[in-house]
């Protein structure tokens, strides 16, 4: 058991170790989506309210949407990413032979792999949150509740596996396509558009919000977001969904890879 | 210089040969990034329709102004797509891997061959989608008839401007060697560029505007094209171009000569 749990710990560190060599990159993936949520998504949204803090728009005052995106900004970074594009390549490069001998599986490499990168992402958000704070106090950080915020960050787990279970599925299909980084791009931007990340999804039309109602895709963004800033979330329904979404997901990732290494072949080990 | 002009035209239609015939042998991923841009357009002007069911301005822009800008950022982003930025990835291989020791060997300029070499077939395609918007949309802002002449240029001027302000950022490359940051950038100053000006705080415009003209990329002509009698943006913009071209030749020319090859 001892042994096992080395060899997570062992690939989570390599990993972090990898991912801090580059620097530049560090400090870009530092501050790029503090950039992005400050100047672009705050600006426009200041914009729609032309500045006025008594404007109601669909239950959101201005302070409500920045805080809501705010929290989009700190859920995004936690949940988002994954292995699609390194899975498809070593699978399509026949890496994944090695995997076929060693006593630690694909999927458990890639697993801590992404557990790594979880938590450097936490990581980014302690620092540039606190950053921010120090820069600019009362810019609007949400009042939120430690309960409140222990309940997201737990939900946040859960639904960051489901959006990584999304991308091991994607990069499974390597096995049978050469190249797959538009698939990525595709499921990226609807999953942006359809869990809530640009614009709350009480602001779609009823029409979509009730196709969006069955969907996993709400789960990414939107619910720890509200559960975060203290909306009201029906938290039984929401915790049902991502349970049965992980367990169809994976259940779909089992099956992808076992159909998946028939067709696999390399040469050499 | 008529030679040199149809030396350059010669051997980009080699490119464009190339190009095409290697997106056919992949049909699928041919097809995938059709529908990867559809789905990005569809998400984004979508997004936008949706704010304004809730207010009538933005700032100083109703849906169609707003729509028709929207159209016009994509069009440009299609053109860097399709025929610049699949080469911006692998510019930093070029160097590290030293095969830039061959595009300085060769007897065509090394921007032209390191930047202009990839060009993307599937994105064009999409301009049987955005073209359309873009008439659509002008004809619901009811463009003049000089802004309808102009147009074309004008998403031309503003192409060049962007992959200027591209070049000039890559140049970076040379020294740091990785390419991943570098590109990261880009995508996010793209990202900046493709909002109108307005819904910026003044002292961010004025930083986008006067240092890195990055504003200027698609708010200058389409606030141009609303109201031909206000030049100040364009104005700057045109200086803008001029500038980078400058600066490009000067900065280009440094990096080559700190290029260290790894190959010999």
């Amino acid at each position: 058991m001892f042994a096992y749990a080395k060899k997570w710990l062992i690939t989570i560190l390599v990993r972090l170790e990898l991912i801090s060599t580059y620097k530049l990159n560090f400090i870009i993936e530092l501050f790029a989506p503090l950039f992005v949520l400050v100047f672009v998504k705050l600006s426009i949204w200041y914009s729609v309210y032309n500045g006025q803090h008594d404007l109601i728009l669909n239950h959101y005052t201005l302070a409500d949407m920045i805080q809501y995106q705010v929290g989009v900004f700190i859920f995004s970074i936690l949940i988002g990413g994954n292995s699609t594009i390194a899975l498809s390549e070593d699978i399509r490069l026949g890496r994944v032979t090695s995997f076929l001998l060693y006593p630690f599986s694909l999927w458990e490499h890639f697993t801590a792999t992404y557990i790594s990168d979880r938590l450097f992402r936490l990581l980014l958000i302690a620092i540039t949150l606190t950053l921010a704070y120090l820069a600019v106090p009362s810019w609007g950080i949400p009042h939120f509740s430690f309960l409140s915020l222990c309940i997201a960050l737990l939900f946040s787990v859960g639904a960051g596996m489901l959006w990584y279970s999304i991308g091991f599925i994607i990069g499974l299909l390597a096995f049978w396509l050469d190249e797959l980084w538009t698939l990525h791009v595709i499921m990226t931007t609807l999953a942006q558009f359809l869990s809530g990340a640009t614009i709350p999804l009480s602001f779609y039309p009823p029409w979509l919000q009730s196709a969006l109602h069955y969907l996993p895709f709400s789960l990414l963004a939107s619910t720890p977001v509200r559960i975060f800033i203290g909306k009201p979330v029906n938290l039984t329904y929401q915790l049902t969904l991502l349970v049965v979404w992980l367990c169809l997901l994976q259940g779909l990732v089992y099956f992808t890879w076992k159909k998946g290494i028939k067709n696999y072949s390399a040469a050499g080990i | 210089m008529k030679s040199k002009i149809k030396h350059y035209w010669q051997v980009y239609l080699e490119f464009l040969r190339i190009s095409f015939a290697h997106a056919s042998q992949f049909r699928l991923h041919f097809i995938l990034l059709i529908l990867m841009d559809i789905v990005f357009y569809g998400t984004t002007l979508y997004s936008i329709s949706i704010i304004y069911n809730f207010v009538g301005y933005i700032k100083i822009w109703d849906k169609h102004q707003f729509l028709f800008f929207t159209v016009f950022s994509l069009v440009v982003d299609q053109i860097i797509t399709t025929f610049t930025s699949e080469s911006y990835w692998g510019f930093a291989i070029l160097l590290r891997k030293g095969d830039f020791d061959f595009l300085l060997l060769k007897p065509l300029h090394t921007i032209f061959l390191s930047l202009f070499r990839h060009i993307r077939p599937g994105t064009m395609c999409n301009v049987f989608i955005t073209v359309p918007a873009l008439i659509y949309f002008g004809i619901q802002v009811k463009l003049s008839f000089l802004a309808w002449v102009m147009l074309p240029f004008l998403l031309l001027f503003a192409s060049a401007l962007q992959i200027s302000l591209d070049i000039l950022l890559l140049s970076s490359i040379f020294w740091t060697l990785e390419g991943r940051g570098i590109n990261l950038i880009l995508l996010e100053l793209q990202n900046l560029s493709s909002w109108p000006n307005f819904i910026y705080p003044a002292t961010m415009q004025r930083a986008l505007i006067f240092v890195l003209p990055i504003l200027l990329i698609n708010s200058a002509p389409v606030r141009w094209l609303y109201n031909i009698s206000d030049v100040s943006l364009m104005f700057f913009a045109v200086i803008a171009i001029v500038v980078l071209s400058f600066l490009i030749r000067l900065v280009w020319h440094w990096g080559t000569r700190a290029y260290e090859s790894a190959s010999s």
